[in-house]
């Protein structure tokens, strides 16, 4: 589970440093840089996201789960698709 | 026979003539037509205790609410002018444009209080956890007469500017919507535009004209395609107002075939270009509703019109259509002039501005100077054609890239920066950042980005940052903008 979890994370974290954040350092990206309070993600990219998400760990988000809560960092958003994916 | 001359008489005739219909409802909450003019007179003898009256502005600084609604009319009530504040924005830009506007009084939720205490009087608690404010200032600026309201835009200056409107020039709009798009009191309209985005007055002030329905969509919701795609299913909305992006998003995002949307008869776009493609995806779900493309500046409001017919597999484009029978148009140099009773009275406290875009002809006719390229295509519809300026439009908000380059020229190791816009291939407007720094420690995208939304409102955080030692220069040392466009 933990392995799992680990490489959640630098799925998410490589498509989010590919698609919206251009020319820049991967390394300065973290598991916590905040990426919708942190203006790295609007409301077209949260969805673009979510929608690689659904297609990579075949589950569907509720229309609630859709928020801040569960996506403004990498870690929750790893924590979130776990928790869809391993229960 | 229709005598009305100011705003809150559209909600009073209603409250008359349906008291117990619902006006507005909002999240799991709703109101009558009678209970929310009590409610907004309630709060006019509140505005009328600290001397409001008809020279003045008062802020509404919240998100949107019921409670925004009756602050509007309890405000249009004693005859000032509101000043709707996105309570999304950064707190500087949103204190600038408080200044800016002189505001006598603010109504103003209690989580945003803390940074006006110096400035403004607490004078009481209202409900849901509004604060009114009165200012400290004294001897403020007199409104023109007939002011209705001020929506800040962005300014060319690098900060915002108000466009103020009187009550007679929102009229002319709203009737002139009656007129074309037949509303009734069967009607249920939706309010996704925030209230600081011109699209709101349709919403708001045409809704309530007629005694229909007016769904309040939140910030939060209003961005998010899988809520939003249900919400206008389950509130069976049956005329719908937004941008193309929204659009666009909920056809691609929203999971829009699980729902029902046979309620849906009219569906109005504006404030950005809608790609072919994407309408016709859009229609896939949406194929019985009337679609209309709407054009015009926030300015004039609505100026241009063109219904979309039922087939459009020819067109390249949208025309923006035939000048709406309120105004005239003219083309002069390809761009576009507006006139008519609709078009704003000025902007606040900028004379020189106004009478740089508002502009007097010969026969001492007023006209607006959009800064829009336009061309009469074969049928004599207008099509939008580009800028004049350096104007961009994202998500159908307007953006004046220096607004964004002066915000990092604020940024103490910032030395230089210029940005520009450019499209991709889903003709989205995407915003260029060049950057040259003190030290390499800060050319990073993500300090770039976290630094923008303080100063910033989201939409006009750039897309991409490109750091360079210097900016390169024209020989008579500008920045080079056609250089960096090739960066691009």
């Amino acid at each position: 589970m933990e392995q799992n979890l680990q490489e959640i994370k630098e799925s998410i974290k490589n498509f989010i440093s590919d698609s919206f954040l251009k020319n820049a350092d991967n390394k300065e990206l973290s598991y916590t840089t905040p990426l919708i309070s942190g203006g790295i993600m609007d409301s077209i990219s949260t969805m673009q996201l979510v929608t690689f998400i659904e297609n990579k760990y075949n589950f569907e988000f509720q229309a609630h789960e859709v928020d801040r809560d569960n996506l403004d960092s990498i870690n929750l958003i790893s924590n979130f698709v776990a928790s869809k994916i391993g229960g | 026979m229709d005598n009305t001359s100011k705003l809150y008489q559209l909600l009073d005739l209603s409250a008359e003539k349906s008291p117990d219909a619902i006006a507005l409802r909002f999240q799991n909450k709703q109101i009558s037509y009678n209970d929310l003019k009590i409610a907004s007179e309630k709060l006019h003898i509140q505005l009328s205790a600290i001397t409001i009256t008809s020279t003045d502005r008062v802020a509404i600084y919240a998100n949107k609410s019921i409670d925004f609604v009756i602050a509007q009319f309890a405000i249009l009530r004693s005859e000032a002018a509101y000043l709707p504040i996105d309570a999304n924005a950064p707190i500087e830009r949103n204190s600038y444009i408080i200044d800016n506007c002189e505001v006598k009084a603010m109504i103003i939720h209690k989580s945003f209080y803390e940074s006006f205490k110096r400035n403004f009087t607490l004078i009481s608690e209202l409900e849901n956890d509004l604060f009114l404010l009165k200012s400290n200032k004294e001897n403020l600026k007199k409104s023109p007469p007939d002011l209705a309201y001020i929506l800040y835009t962005s300014g060319s200056t690098g900060k915002p500017k108000g466009v103020m409107y009187s009550h007679k020039a929102a009229f002319e709009f709203i009737n002139w919507c009656s007129t074309t798009f037949a509303p009734t009191n069967n009607d249920c309209f939706s309010s996704h535009a925030p209230f600081h985005f011109d699209l709101s007055i349709f919403d708001l002030f045409v809704s309530i004209k007629h005694g229909a329905k007016l769904i309040l969509i939140e910030e939060l919701v209003a961005k998010q395609p899988l809520l939003l795609a249900q919400l206008i299913s389950e509130e069976k909305i049956t005329i719908w107002y937004s941008t193309p992006t929204i659009l666009n998003m909920l056809s691609v995002y929203g999971k829009m075939q699980k729902y029902n949307y046979e309620s849906l008869r009219l569906v109005l776009f504006a404030g950005e270009v809608f790609p072919i493609n994407q309408f016709l995806n859009l229609k896939e779900y949406w194929n019985s509703t009337e679609y209309f493309n709407l054009y015009g500046p926030t300015e004039t409001n609505v100026c241009t019109y063109y219904k979309i017919p039922n087939d459009v597999k020819s067109f390249i484009t949208f025309p923006i259509g035939k000048c709406c029978e309120h105004y005239k148009s003219k083309i002069l140099q390809n761009e576009l002039y507006i006139s008519g009773k609709g078009t704003m009275s000025g902007y606040w406290e900028s004379e020189e501005k106004s009478s740089q875009s508002l502009i007097r002809d010969e026969h001492n006719t007023l006209w607006y100077k959009t800064g829009d390229l336009v061309e009469l295509d074969s049928a004599n519809n207008f099509i939008f054609k580009g800028r004049i300026d350096r104007m961009v439009k994202r998500n159908g908000y307007r953006i004046e890239l220096q607004e964004i380059e002066q915000a990092l020229y604020h940024h103490p190791e910032i030395i230089e920066s210029a940005v520009l816009a450019s499209t991709d291939k889903e003709s989205a407007t995407i915003i260029t950042a060049f950057v040259a720094c003190k030290s390499a420690e800060w050319e990073s995208v993500i300090k770039m980005k976290e630094y923008c939304i303080k100063y910033l409102p989201v939409y006009m955080i750039p897309n991409n940052f490109m750091f360079l030692k210097s900016l390169p220069q024209t020989a008579s040392n500008k920045i080079d903008y056609q250089q960096l466009k090739q960066l691009i």
